[in-house]
């Protein structure tokens, strides 16, 4: 082996993923090639003193209390899921209790981001073609720095809004059944992982008009998965 | 519970399930420094590492009547934390910031180099101050061992997208530690 090692060959190396001939190689070069030999070195030792590394760490004294006060709010035997399901009233029954509650503050921010999304006024970081007219002519026309600042405020608003909704699905999960919260959760991991995917194809290629536009689509499933879910929730709240 | 310190886990295990509090907490104080260490490195902080492992006791309490035994408690246990701090940073994640990809690190490199080399107080700093998803597959690979398609299954993302995320933040951490 006469080119050098990558370093992502040198990592595999040190992970025993390579078989008994292609370790043979790399030691082979590595053996008179003293850059390589350097950085093989380095990456295993890195990886040794991670390894190394204490299994445990003393917990702070007070967390137990913490635990201790949760205990006497929760049912043995509970899936964290069914801990908070409320049981539907019928007409034969009174109505159970509520074990969550919306506060008009929290009912009205939600009401205030659907409207939002509904309404179409905010939008996300999407490429030059896939922005809406009145955004990329803002955006166009805006003097130097300021179509960043514009896309840089659309991601803000983005986060922001994405956070609100996933609060509202996270305080109203006792009402959702649970099938239809298993596939609102599968529903938004693949979406994020697919978020994940493009972000880091971004990171090498970041003008991408490609990868722009499938982020774009993606948040934008996502926005729409969390605004149906959060509009389910205040539709049972 | 009716015995003292040397009692097994096993044996805790089997008095918790009956909802005995004081059993619970003896089990808590015997497997707790575990999950806090690996709520620590996986979070990169003390704050929200003690919150991790309240959840954590708290979702084991409930979840400890459907503990069968097939597998080690300790190990069931393990497993339970590391994916509740993953849905932790799932929840959390659009708040704090938009994610990071490999390509970005490099602008966390700077803070890490900061501390000072040689010792085992400078590896964790190095560790804390990796981007999220990057420390967290770094600490499951190369702290918790587990296999790189194991990660890719729990945190949902392509195997080589996990494989170039930890070879990236080996890089780092080396670079922290020269």
């Amino acid at each position: 082996m006469s080119e050098h090692v990558s370093i992502g060959r040198m990592n595999d190396a040190v992970d025993g993923l390579l078989s008994a001939s292609e370790m043979d190689q790399i030691e082979a070069h590595v053996g008179g090639c003293g850059a390589c030999r350097d950085d093989y070195a380095r990456i295993s030792e890195t990886v040794a003193a991670l390894r190394a590394l204490p299994r445990s760490a003393s917990v702070p004294e007070k967390t137990w209390a913490g635990i201790a006060g949760r205990l006497g709010t929760v049912s043995q035997g509970s899936t964290p899921d069914e801990a908070t399901v409320i049981e539907l009233p019928t007409a034969a029954a009174p109505p159970p209790e509520r074990r969550i509650s919306f506060t008009v503050t929290q009912l009205a921010a939600a009401a205030i981001v659907l409207s939002a999304i509904s309404a179409g006024t905010m939008w996300v970081a999407l490429g030059p073609t896939e922005r809406s007219e009145s955004t990329f002519a803002t955006t166009q026309a805006a003097p130097g720095g300021a179509a960043a600042r514009a896309v840089s405020t659309e991601n803000t608003r983005y986060v922001e809004v994405v956070d609100q909704l996933e609060q509202i699905l996270e305080e109203g999960r006792g009402v959702l059944a649970p099938g239809t919260l298993v596939t609102i959760e599968e529903s938004l991991a693949t979406v994020d992982a697919a978020i994940d995917e493009i972000e880091v194809a971004l990171g090498d290629d970041p003008n991408s008009d490609l990868l722009l536009r499938m982020l774009a689509n993606h948040q934008r499933t996502k926005l729409g998965v969390l605004q149906r879910a959060a509009a389910a929730v205040q539709a049972q709240a | 519970m009716n015995s003292g310190p040397a009692e097994s886990i096993e044996a805790l295990v089997n008095e918790a399930q009956t909802g005995d509090v004081r059993a619970f907490e003896a089990l808590y104080r015997r497997t707790s420094d575990r999950v806090y260490a690996v709520c620590l490195r996986m979070s990169g902080d003390s704050d929200q590492a003690s919150e991790l492992v309240q959840d954590v006791f708290v979702r084991v309490w409930q979840k400890l009547p459907s503990f069968r035994g097939d597998s080690q408690f300790t190990t069931w246990l393990h497993r339970l934390t590391v994916n509740l701090v993953l849905q932790e940073r799932r929840r959390r994640g659009r708040r704090e910031a938009r994610e990071i990809g490999t390509a970005d690190l490099e602008r966390f490199a700077r803070a890490a180099r900061r501390s000072m080399p040689g010792t085992r107080v400078d590896l964790e700093r190095a560790i804390a101050a990796l981007p999220d998803k990057a420390r967290q597959v770094l600490v499951l690979r190369d702290v918790e061992g587990y296999k790189y398609d194991e990660i890719a299954q729990m945190t949902g993302v392509s195997l080589g997208t996990v494989k170039a995320q930890i070879h990236r933040a080996r890089g780092l951490v080396k670079e922290a530690l020269a």
